[in-house]
């Protein structure tokens, strides 16, 4: 394989990348935007049908334009307040001061308790 | 001095002091401290109902300066009555709530405690007879926020919310000291019965020239008044802690940021009616800004997702009404709508956590349970009356109400209703949300000025008419008619077609929602287009560089002192040069010969000698690069105490006083040395204190000493040695050269001006824990606790190995006694008014060190023993018996300073 097909795919691999990145983030977003389900499908649809239009595009400049230019769009509409779990990092109940059920305790210098 | 009123005020601390001293049990802790705010309530519900005209109960005296004496005392009139009746009776409900809302969290009765302390302050501030005392309970209800909205102290976001209501109330806090001070000037008063009957004598109308515009300064004082209201009011522009503020427990939310503290704002304006009627300027500022945040907090609630957050930016409307009525010269009114709002908006916080608990956390409306009002029938209904309570709607006092029709799909099957100790308290408030309207405005007639009594101004009203009366049910009608139109619902009945073709579009954007075209993209998004790009260019001048920021003030300073000064500041600049030289000549001479009289030599001899075991002290016990900091010190200050040696000689050399006391050197000056060499003197002397002190730009030799020395050289060095440099100020640059100093006395406070904002910010920037303090010993020279402070740094370093913050994060949990002190003097440190840098740097040591989770593998420290907790413990004491009770110390000042101004006073000065 010369060098310059291996740039090429080496290339074509990183945009590939870029792309995934975008659409999974652009399709969790959507979900922010749209809650409920059956108003998510439709524009995850409509997401993926975006996505699949420049499907054929083979011109690798074009390829990187057409990803600036959707990464500038995600950015733009990245939703303000995206929804997290409570108990996640970032949710509203996340580090609160949980009681540890009874029976359960940190057990410092674990492992040296037989040195005692 | 233990009268109803007295403990009607002090029992819910009390409560909190004994509750929390027995944490132990956690039922009899809960059932004290509930039980004192009972009590609490039931006094205030008998002063309210038998009170007949206004008194005061004086409790001691607090302190004096010059004529003006300021007394603890609780003033009883119908408006302070009536709030003590709402603030008692919501808190006992959000405690009765809390104890069911908090029984699954590890430190409910600090919860409760810190309620309870709430309380306290809020009782304080609503029967102060005087400006100071109530600021002293406006500052208090501020701390007891910042510690309830951080309640759950591990977690990141509560803490950034915490310090952020903390700072953005401070910014309204110095506002207001600024308005009080406005006032103090006008009527040489703070106690608001002084200043009333002033008044009613046709007195306060004197007026300044701003920008060439002749102006009431009551204008002046009611404007900064009301800022600070805004602040605590979160009004437009000040408003942005109370939606983070929700971060914190739902009761806590309940009762501060919905019925009680937020109101302070307007308790104040009502309190003050009589200044504020003085000034039209003022209620128009009022009107305006209250109007505006009535509109956007609304409009804001509307697309909020978060339950708490929509009822917060509901709260910052109604506020926006009650500051509305005010601006109209409708004080009772407004009171009258802080009491109903208070009981409502409580009530909707409370069926907030209510649904919050039944639905496992979750706060987002669109995701939590199916339908759930199935589940919780009960919270559905007292939603509903919280309600349109909300709405006006006769005869209570729906935006919610989308919660409990959910089309979510998920379904939570363990949700249900919540326990009894946590629906009573909602019934309580539902009730009074439904009766308390016809109660206060039929039974008692709050809308009359009988009721009243004087305590606030109260104007006779003609009939408005049946339409002006229909005329809000109408718009709302209106409105939301128009808002189902613009959602398409009814757009063949509103819109022709090509209307409704040119609002809605089917552009759509990346996430595939339909965007209408000309209110949302044109509008809105023009607005937030624009307002983002002015960002974007606007935040290049935002370097965070300290540097940057000091020289942006240095440039303001000298063009001030260029506008006050003239050239005159050049001049001073020019001759600093020649001065040194001068006085160094008068030392090569051989000056020195002579004797140094005692009083000056023993001084001089103090500078000296502290200096040496400092040296060695770093020296030998510092670590890093002590050898270097010891120099580094001894060289600086080595070098000014040769200037001031200098000094003290060339004085003493040219002033043939009859003694040696300073008093006598002092009249010799005066009478054998012209005015130019006393300047010359005088600017020796400031240089070298200034290092002592030290002032920026002389500064830099501190903060690498501290850093540097060990933990009790560090002590030494905050809270004693550069005490001295203070001290020779008054002694050598007051005493002894009076006139220089009242000639440069303007320099002197823009310099420690520039010095305090240039060390706050770089305090404000630093990761090591003895920098920041150091800095902020620069800051806050002429604080003591500075010093105090640096002790309970001093069992930090000892204990953790380490000074680096982000290295001993979340030391609550394992060193709450210590953690305690910490939070306790940076508080103490933070408190002197209206410093907003100072309690931005303060509580960021708090947020970085005491809070927080503690980093994984930190191991585990031991807390201070109980011998170390009662040294600091009396130092906590110490600080707030000088705070509340200084003036034991400041009779014992007087002479001495009375003695020491006698001078400037005979000079009539421009700074008197």
């Amino acid at each position: 394989m010369s060098v310059s097909t291996a740039a090429y795919f080496a290339r074509r691999a990183a945009q590939k990348e870029r792309v995934q990145i975008l659409y999974r983030r652009a399709l969790r977003d959507t979900l922010n935007w749209a809650v409920h389900r059956h108003l998510f499908y439709q524009d995850a649809s409509n997401l993926r049908e975006k996505f699949d239009a420049n499907n054929h595009v083979e011109d690798l400049d074009a390829i990187d334009r057409m990803i600036a230019e959707g990464e500038a769009r995600y950015n733009k509409w990245r939703h303000p307040d995206p929804y997290i779990v409570p108990w996640a990092p970032g949710g509203s109940k996340f580090t609160r001061n949980p009681t540890p059920p009874a029976g359960i305790e940190i057990l410092y210098d674990y492992g040296r308790e037989d040195n005692d | 001095m233990f009268s109803v009123e007295f403990l009607c005020v002090t029992l819910p601390l009390i409560g909190a002091i004994i509750g929390q001293a027995m944490g132990r049990s956690r039922l009899l802790s809960a059932g004290i401290i509930s039980s004192c705010v009972f009590c609490s309530a039931v006094l205030s519900w008998y002063l309210f109902l038998t009170l007949q005209q206004r008194y005061s109960v004086g409790v001691m005296p607090w302190f004096q300066i010059g004529d003006m004496a300021i007394a603890w005392s609780i003033c009883i009139d119908k408006l302070s009555a009536i709030m003590l009746v709402v603030v008692t009776t919501v808190s006992l409900m959000v405690h009765l709530y809390s104890i069911g809302y908090m029984s699954g969290d590890s430190g409910g009765i600090r919860f409760l405690a810190y309620l309870s302390v709430f309380t306290f302050f809020m009782m304080v501030l609503v029967t102060s007879g005087n400006f100071v005392q109530l600021f002293f309970g406006w500052e208090g209800v501020g701390l007891c926020s910042y510690l309830l909205i951080g309640f759950w102290f591990k977690k990141d976001a509560a803490n950034r919310s915490a310090m952020k209501a903390f700072v953005v109330n401070r910014v309204g806090d110095l506002f207001f000291l600024c308005g009080m001070l406005a006032i103090f000037y006008v009527f040489r008063s703070l106690s608001f019965d002084e200043i009333f009957e002033q008044i009613s004598n046709g007195e306060g109308f004197g007026t300044v020239s701003v920008l060439g515009y002749q102006t009431q300064i009551v204008s002046i004082a009611c404007i900064l008044l009301f800022l600070g209201c805004m602040g605590k009011s979160a009004q437009l522009g000040l408003h942005t802690w109370l939606p983070d503020a929700m971060e914190g427990p739902t009761p806590a939310s309940a009762l501060i940021h919905a019925a009680t503290m937020v109101t302070a704002g307007v308790f104040l304006i009502a309190r003050c009616s009589p200044i504020f009627e003085l000034s039209q300027a003022a209620l128009d500022v009022v009107l305006v800004i209250g109007l505006a945040t009535c509109l956007v907090a609304a409009l804001v609630a509307i697309v909020q997702e978060d339950i708490k957050k929509i009822i917060a930016y509901s709260t910052c409307s109604q506020l926006g009404y009650m500051f509305v009525a005010c601006g109209t010269a409708n004080y009772h009114l407004a009171i009258f709508h802080l009491a109903t709002h208070a009981l409502f908006k409580s009530l909707l916080f409370l069926a907030a956590g209510n649904v919050i608990h039944s639905n496992a956390g979750e706060q987002r409306i669109t995701h939590m349970s199916k339908n759930c009002w199935r589940d919780i029938p009960l919270t559905y209904a007292l939603m509903w009356i919280g309600s349109l309570s909300l709405m006006g709607v006769f005869p209570f006092a729906g935006l919610m109400l989308k919660v409990f029709h959910n089309p979510s799909t998920k379904r939570i099957s363990s949700i249900h209703e919540s326990s009894g100790i946590m629906l009573f308290p909602l019934l309580v408030l539902a009730v009074g949300a439904v009766v308390s309207g016809m109660l206060l405005k039929s039974f008692w007639g709050i809308t009359g000025s009988e009721f009243w009594g004087g305590s606030l101004k109260v104007h006779a009203h003609e009939d408005i008419g049946l339409l002006l009366s229909l005329l809000p049910a109408i718009l709302g009608v209106a409105g939301a008619l128009l808002y189902l139109a613009y959602h398409n619902r009814l757009r063949v009945i509103a819109f022709p077609d090509k209307l409704a073709r040119l609002v809605h579009t089917n552009s759509h954007d990346l996430s595939g929602r339909c965007r209408p075209k000309v209110i949302d993209y044109f509008l809105l998004g023009g607005i937030t287009e624009a307002v983002s790009t002015c960002a974007r260019y606007s935040v290049k001048v935002q370097s965070g560089r300290a540097f940057d920021y000091a020289l942006v003030m240095l440039s303001g300073v000298a063009t001030t002192l260029l506008v006050v000064y003239g050239f005159d500041t050049v001049i001073l600049l020019m001759i600093l040069i020649p001065a040194l030289g001068s006085c160094l000549a008068a030392f090569s001479r051989g000056a020195m010969s002579r004797a140094v009289g005692p009083a000056r030599g023993c001084h001089a001899g103090s500078v000296l000698s502290s200096l040496v075991p400092m040296f060695f002290m770093i020296g030998f016990w510092g670590h890093g690069d002590k050898v270097g900091a010891a120099f580094k010190f001894l060289i600086y200050t080595a070098t000014a105490s040769v200037g001031f040696l200098a000094a003290v000689a060339c004085i003493d050399a040219v002033a043939n006083a009859t003694s040696s006391s300073f008093d006598d050197t002092a009249v010799g000056l005066a009478t054998n040395v012209h005015f130019h060499w006393q300047v010359y003197f005088w600017i020796l002397c400031f240089i070298v204190f200034a290092v002592k002190l030290p002032v920026v730009p002389c500064h830099t030799w501190l903060p690498s000493a501290h850093v540097q020395a060990p933990t009790a050289g560090s002590v030494l060095l905050a809270g004693l040695l550069i005490k001295l440099g203070g001290y020779g100020l008054l002694r050598f640059c007051i005493q002894m050269l009076p006139t220089a100093s009242a000639h440069f006395a303007k320099f002197v406070i823009c310099l420690s001006a520039v010095s305090l904002i240039y060390a706050s910010l770089t305090a404000f920037a630093q990761r090591n824990m003895k920098m920041l303090v150091a800095y902020s010993s620069v800051a806050h020279m002429s604080f003591v606790a500075a010093g105090m402070f640096s002790l309970n740094e001093a069992g930090m370093l000892g204990r953790t190995g380490t000074m680096e913050m982000s290295e001993c994060s979340g030391l609550a949990s394992k060193m709450p006694r210590l953690s305690a002190m910490i939070v306790f003097f940076s508080m103490a440190s933070a408190g002197i008014p209206g410093m907003v840098l100072s309690a931005a740097y303060m509580l960021r040591l708090c947020k970085e060190v005491v809070w927080g989770s503690a980093p994984a593998g930190s191991g585990k420290f031991d807390d201070i023993n109980i011998g170390e907790f009662a040294i600091l413990a009396a130092l906590a004491i110490l600080v707030l018996v000088l705070g509340v009770f200084p003036a034991p110390l400041l009779t014992m000042l007087k002479p001495a300073v009375e003695h020491l101004l006698v001078p400037l006073h005979k000079l009539q000065p421009s700074w008197g």
